[in-house]
């Protein structure tokens, strides 16, 4: 078994790059892939960034000192990539800020690979209404399976913000799944 | 809506990291209804490993571009000893136009590619880097600003 710090020394090991990079690629493409996805909508927007993602993290290998963990640079690196491409597509699409968080829906629901029924809409609502950084640290946490201090370094705000604005957004969620469900249940 | 567990070494998580993949698809489509076209990942493997060789193949521009900065800053010295030595005690205004000329190119070739200047940057000052990129393409200092520091001192801590 291959643990980390072997990785990256293959990683940084000139001659062993290539096929090091190809091993990357394989262990964390889809993982970057969702967490853009989630980030940017659509997958035609998802395959763009994750693409700049990858390019940006193999020139940028050569100066990787190891002062993070692989995993949460490579997820800064997306992070950055994913804001960068909304700030430009904002720039091009909207007039106003609020517009981003009323486009979330609009723009899900025209991805021909959103195949979402009516629950899982409904969750997407709930998503849509919350902050942009409690949605974002949620879906880190939640479906990233990043633990709070990893969330924390990508996005450099203090681990204890990180937690607030999570149980903020579970107990949002947690409420409004529970008011869809009796709502299922009893129609009103 | 599945339950996570936590993990504390990143080695452990490493060595997990691919059975986690696998459930990627089915948590996203699952959950969100989010799907991607078949054979995706296969495909952008090879897209993304086409990509880097195509730039690898141009790679020789930054050695240009490193040579001629070089140059540059070698041409700036030059004329830092010809003004303190004035061999040839050219006029004032010719030495500040030659001076700007040089400058300006090494300037230019810093900015015309920001990704290629990326490759000097080091690890730790790639955050700040990549913050300054997106500022100069603006918006992105508000988008900040609004949704992810805005609140910052007002969070209180829950543990």
């Amino acid at each position: 078994m291959t643990s980390e710090s072997d990785f990256i020394k293959r990683l940084l090991d000139q001659k062993q790059r290539e096929k090091a990079f190809k091993t990357l690629l394989d262990l964390y493409q889809k993982r970057l892939y969702w967490h853009i996805r989630k980030i940017v909508i659509t997958h035609e927007n998802a395959d763009d960034v994750l693409q700049n993602t990858f390019l940006r993290i193999y020139k940028s290998l050569a100066n990787f000192k190891q002062e993070s963990y692989l995993n949460t640079w490579m997820y800064r690196i997306a992070f950055h990539e994913s804001i960068r491409f909304l700030a430009l597509n904002k720039k091009k699409t909207f007039d106003s800020l609020h517009d981003i968080n009323n486009h979330y829906l609009n723009t899900l629901v025209t991805d021909p690979f959103f195949d979402g029924d009516e629950i899982q809409l409904k969750l997407h609502n709930i998503l849509a209404t919350l902050p942009e950084k409690d949605r974002q640290i949620f879906q880190m946490k939640y479906y990233d399976d990043l633990q709070f201090n990893e969330i924390a370094d990508v996005l450099n705000i203090n681990v204890n913000t990180i937690k607030t604005s999570y149980y903020r957004a579970a107990k949002i969620i947690k409420k409004n799944i529970q008011e869809v469900e009796l709502f299922n249940e009893t129609g009103v | 809506m599945k339950k996570i567990e936590n993990h504390t070494n990143k080695d452990e998580w490493f060595s997990r990291n691919d059975s986690f993949q696998k459930k990627l698809d089915k948590i996203h489509a699952k959950d969100l209804g989010l799907d991607v076209p078949q054979d995706y990942f296969s495909t952008s493997k090879n897209d993304i490993l086409e990509t880097i060789h195509a730039e690898k193949k141009s790679k020789g521009i930054p050695k240009i571009y490193n040579k001629f900065i070089w140059l540059a800053a070698a041409g700036i010295a030059l004329i830092m000893a010809l003004s303190i030595f004035k061999p040839y005690a050219p006029s004032g205004s010719d030495l500040q136009e030659e001076t700007e000329i040089v400058s300006i190119s090494a300037e230019q070739l810093i900015e015309e590619d920001m990704l290629i200047a990326s490759l000097f940057v080091d690890e730790s000052q790639l955050d700040s880097y990549v913050d300054q990129y997106i500022v100069e393409e603006s918006i992105i200092d508000e988008y900040i600003e609004v949704y992810f520091f805005d609140d910052i001192l007002n969070d209180t801590l829950l543990f």
